[in-house]
Formats: C-alpha cells, structure tokens, sequence
C-alpha cells in the first residue's frame, strides 16, 4: 500500500503562464518516456523478480516515479493558470483545451494519449533490467530536450532536479543487473538465463 | 514554500533519507550507508522538533483534526502556491 505525504519531492513555484511550455512538458506525464508509464513499468515488474534487492529497487523507484509524476502535473497546471483566449489561442493550446480545457491529461507533446504499449513486462530479469536502464537513459534525453526548448528559470529548476534523478534511478538499476549478471552459473557468458525458466525445462 | 521556512530542512533531509534508501536496496550491507542513514534520521527528528516549536504539529496523524473538521481537506494542495 501506499501512504501520501501533502508535499512535492521538490518544489515548483511557476509564476509565469505559458501554455507552450506546458505542451511540452506534459510529455513527461504522459508521453512515451514519461513518469506515469516509468511507475507503471516498474510497478508491474516487480512480481518477476528473483531476489530481494530487485524487487526493492523497483518498488522505490516506482514510488519515486508517482512523486514526479506529481511534479510534472504541478508544473503543467500552474503555466496554464488563469489561461486568457489570447494565450490559449496565441500558444496553440486551441486543440488540447477542446477537448481537456486545464484539466492535466496524460498525453504526449505530440497529443498521443499515454499508451501502455509505452512500457514492457518480459517477467524475465534481464530482459526487464535492460529495458528499465534503456528507459531510464530515454527519460534523461527528454528532459535534455525540455532544457534546450525552455528558458524561464522557474521551470527549468525542478526539470533539472527530475533530470538528475533519471541519472541516479540509471545507476541503481545497472547495480541490479550486476547482482542479477552475478548470480549467474559461471560458464554463462551471454547472460541469458536458464536457471530462472523454471517453467521452460 | 519560501527556502527559510523550518518544513524546509525537513524536506531536503527527507530527499537524503530517499536516496541513501535507494543506493542501501543495491547494497544492504554498506555500513558507511547504514551511519548516513541514521544520521539523517536523527537530524530529520531534530528537523521536526524545531518546526513543532515554531509552527506546531508536523506530522499528518496529529493535524488531520482542528477542532470539530477534518482539516486535511484544507488546502493549500502540494501544486498550489
């Protein structure tokens, strides 16, 4: 279960309105290497995994994943407080507001609505190992190119912090692989791995 | 939430206590982690205690109810400021 805290994992505090940006950035609620699809991905690989410190590191990184999830929604809601017709019409916000006005819906910068097809569940370790360290690395490039488009500081500042944490989430998912690659029979040089297809013999 | 304000310090120990958690579930047994973690814990304790002198109760459980309401419901929510 979870228990929520009335806070931010790090604070936004967007004094500017500016539905563009916010067009752009939604993609990181729910775009294809967004934190909704990231929590999903994770939460729902937990159940394959073999040892402990795997199904700890999903579980936590997953949690964290809400938490930015949350902060993505905060920066999207308050660049489209107080929305006048000049700016929704001026920032190309016309379509989204058809059909959302300035409620956050996860879509993708594009307009795509989140898909689950965005996320993988192989129920293998490694399989699912490599896809969380190559999601992670996507998610890092998304923000890389937020911080290209974007200059108002306010909003730069907690895309920075959710920048810094795909790099972290990346470092803790490949000390996983590692235990995983490790507990490997010695003579497994191309790291797939018979010993957990129990199902297969 | 202003940088000054005492929910502040609360708030970044509570980000060290994340991340130590994070690095200790791919490395349980890292001692010099386990002290960090502790001693997060401890300045976290102190961090709430010196937030409780100024502003009252911090934790959720003590400062749902004020008086006859449910006063979780009142905002401000974490998005709005």
């Amino acid at each position: 279960m979870w228990q929520y805290e009335k806070k931010l994992q790090y604070p936004v505090h967007i004094h500017q309105t500016n539905p563009k940006i916010a067009q752009l950035i939604i993609s990181q609620y729910g775009g294809p290497d967004g934190e909704l699809g990231a929590s999903m991905r994770y939460l729902s690989q937990r159940y394959a995994m073999p040892y402990d410190e795997l199904k700890a590191i999903l579980t936590d990184v997953a949690t964290e994943e809400l938490a930015h999830m949350e902060m993505v929604s905060a920066m999207v809601q308050q660049l489209t407080r107080d929305l006048t017709y000049e700016q929704i019409v001026a920032g190309g916000f016309a379509p989204y507001f058809v059909d959302h006005t300035a409620g956050v819906y996860p879509v993708a910068a594009a307009g795509l609505p989140w898909r689950a097809e965005y996320i993988g569940v192989k129920g293998d370790v490694l399989a699912d190992l490599n896809e969380d360290l190559a999601a992670e690395q996507k998610a890092r490039v998304t923000y890389d190119n937020l911080l290209r488009l974007i200059d108002d500081p306010d909003v730069r500042d907690p895309l920075q912090f959710l920048r810094q944490r795909e790099i972290v989430h990346y470092q803790r998912f490949g000390e996983g692989l590692r235990l995983a690659t490790d507990r490997l029979n010695c003579k497994n040089f191309y790291a797939f791995n018979p010993s957990f297809d129990k199902g297969c013999k | 939430m202003e940088n000054n304000h005492p929910a502040h310090k609360i708030h970044a120990l509570d980000f060290a206590i994340l991340e130590t958690q994070l690095y200790l579930d791919t490395h349980p047994c890292d001692q010099t982690a386990l002290a960090a973690l502790e001693k997060y814990r401890c300045e976290r304790n102190e961090a709430v205690a010196a937030y409780e002198a100024q502003c009252g109760q911090y934790v959720r459980t003590a400062d749902d109810v004020n008086g006859d309401c449910w006063s979780w419901v009142k905002g401000p929510w974490p998005w709005e400021f």
